[in-house]
């Protein structure tokens, strides 16, 4: 019985796997150039990360020696930049078929014009778990760390798709807005129908938790957007004050 | 014994009354002394500044940071500590210069007295038609949280200069001014101190980029107007027109 739970990454030349392993473990000293066969990395918790090379006579070599890994997790990440139509080679999913647990990652998922519909149709095809990450943006990367090392889900892939479109942060300090709480009776709530639509869709996501970044991310808007919306409703009384946090 | 219960009684009596005197006498320390107490918010503010000179190549690339948070942190500060009916009090209903200067010479030494401590100097003038050129100087002598090291070539008024156009900007949307005003600030050359515009968006951006330049020219060195325009839009929201 192996000490180490075993994580394998496999997928297609420049799907990013390399990136996406360095996104999910910072800690490791993860090399960018493609292993012979496959790479091995010791991550804390007991996890070892295997990457695996795509080239096919690596991918043969390993099927060979297949059936000694004992893989607990199995990630194929596929470019979701790019359509994913003849770039899945079946020997991937030959390697990832013999983990505990499976996914498939649609990555780079930060880019403008994405394929995660197919990625999508595969996974159900499959079987196997979605995940939409961005190494770049760091959107879905902590739902599948989370999903690697626990087996529970943070959020469903559209979340980190909708994360994935807004720039990243402009700050490393994001603004909570507080919303005002009628705690008297005495005390007028403001009047919500003086609102517009937008307005108003922001407000219901001010909890006092989330951040304008997050608020944005998940409204689609632009970081500058969601502000000038807040700032109306300081102005309008249904903010009654900012915290911050870490962005 | 009567003796000494009387001696305890009163050593533990002066011993309190000694304790009130001196938390007496630390509130009038306090009250007495010129500044709020600085060294926290300067240790801070000087991490800060490390922080961006080490992640930026230049010092003209560190300015430029520094005037992109103060734009955030103004635009903060201006909703936490302003009430839009008290700047509605003293905005001025149609475009006068006068009533502008008065205006801009209250709520900018407010601003500055609340962070700095003591007051600044503000001249405003009419430099253009619908455009109040505005100088601020600080009074010497007082310590405030800016007044901190630093490397060769940065200057922390690029941050305060952030701060002012960061606040303004965000004055005007409080007072629902937004679509009609503009307004810039950079630091005063050769001297402690901003300069910068209030102006009427119709006065035109070429209009305005040539009465900032006429007044300083090196007025968008560090800072061009795109840069102001690019952190407008981006941490407020807030759209400035391109100079055609």
């Amino acid at each position: 019985m192996s000490l180490y739970k075993l994580v394998v990454f496999t997928g297609p030349k420049g799907s990013g796997k390399s990136s996406l392993i360095k996104a999910l473990f910072p800690e490791l000293g993860v090399r960018f150039d493609e292993p012979a066969y496959y790479r091995d990395y010791l991550a804390s918790g007991g996890l070892a990360v295997r990457e695996v090379a795509s080239r096919a006579e690596a991918l043969e070599l390993v099927l060979t020696a297949l059936a000694r890994w004992r893989i607990s997790v199995g990630v194929l990440v596929v470019d979701a930049s790019k359509p994913i139509e003849g770039a899945v080679d079946p020997r991937f999913l030959m390697i990832i078929d013999r983990a505990e647990r499976r996914c498939v990652v649609a990555s780079k998922v930060d880019a403008s014009e994405n394929y995660v519909s197919e990625v999508r149709k595969l996974a159900q095809e499959r079987g196997l778990e979605l995940f939409a990450a961005s190494p770049k943006t760091g959107a879905g990367i902590e739902d599948l760390k989370s999903w690697i090392i626990t087996g529970q889900r943070r959020e469903v892939p559209e979340a980190a798709l909708a994360q994935a479109r807004v720039a990243p942060p402009p700050l490393l300090v994001d603004l909570i807005p507080v919303p005002v709480r009628v705690t008297h009776v005495y005390q007028k709530a403001p009047d919500r129908s003086m609102l517009t639509d937008e307005e108003r869709e922001v407000l219901e996501l001010c909890d006092g938790v989330r951040g304008i970044w997050e608020i944005a991310a998940m409204t689609g808007r632009s970081y500058g957007e969601v502000k000038k919306i807040v700032d109306s409703l300081v102005v309008k009384g249904f903010i009654a004050t900012f915290k911050t946090k870490m962005a | 014994m009567r003796l000494l219960v009387g001696f305890i009684f009163g050593f533990v009596g002066f011993f309190l009354v000694s304790v009130e005197i001196a938390k007496a006498l630390v509130r009038l320390r306090k009250v007495l002394q010129p500044t709020v107490h600085v060294l926290v918010p300067q240790v801070l503010f000087s991490y800060l500044i490390s922080t961006v000179t080490r992640e930026r190549r230049s010092p003209q690339e560190v300015n430029r940071e520094l005037f992109r948070l103060g734009v955030w942190g103004g635009s903060l500060a201006m909703l936490k500590l302003a009430k839009p009916e008290e700047l509605a009090r003293f905005w001025p209903k149609s475009f006068d210069a006068g009533k502008l200067g008065g205006f801009i010479k209250l709520f900018g030494s407010a601003a500055w007295y609340i962070f700095a401590g003591h007051m600044p100097a503000i001249r405003t003038e009419a430099r253009a038609p619908k455009l109040v050129w505005v100088n601020l100087e600080e009074s010497p002598g007082g310590d405030a949280f800016y007044k901190v090291e630093t490397p060769e070539g940065v200057s922390v008024w690029y941050f305060l200069a952030g701060a002012y156009e960061g606040a303004t900007l965000t004055s005007f949307r409080m007072l629902g001014e937004e679509e009609r005003f503009l307004a810039m600030w950079r630091p005063l050359p050769g001297r402690n101190g901003l300069e910068g515009y209030y102006a009427l968006r119709e006065v035109g951006s070429a209009e305005i980029a040539r009465a900032c330049v006429d007044a300083d020219p090196e007025f968008f060195s560090v800072v061009s107007w795109e840069d102001s325009a690019r952190f407008a839009e981006e941490l407020l929201g807030v759209k400035i027109p391109p100079i055609p």
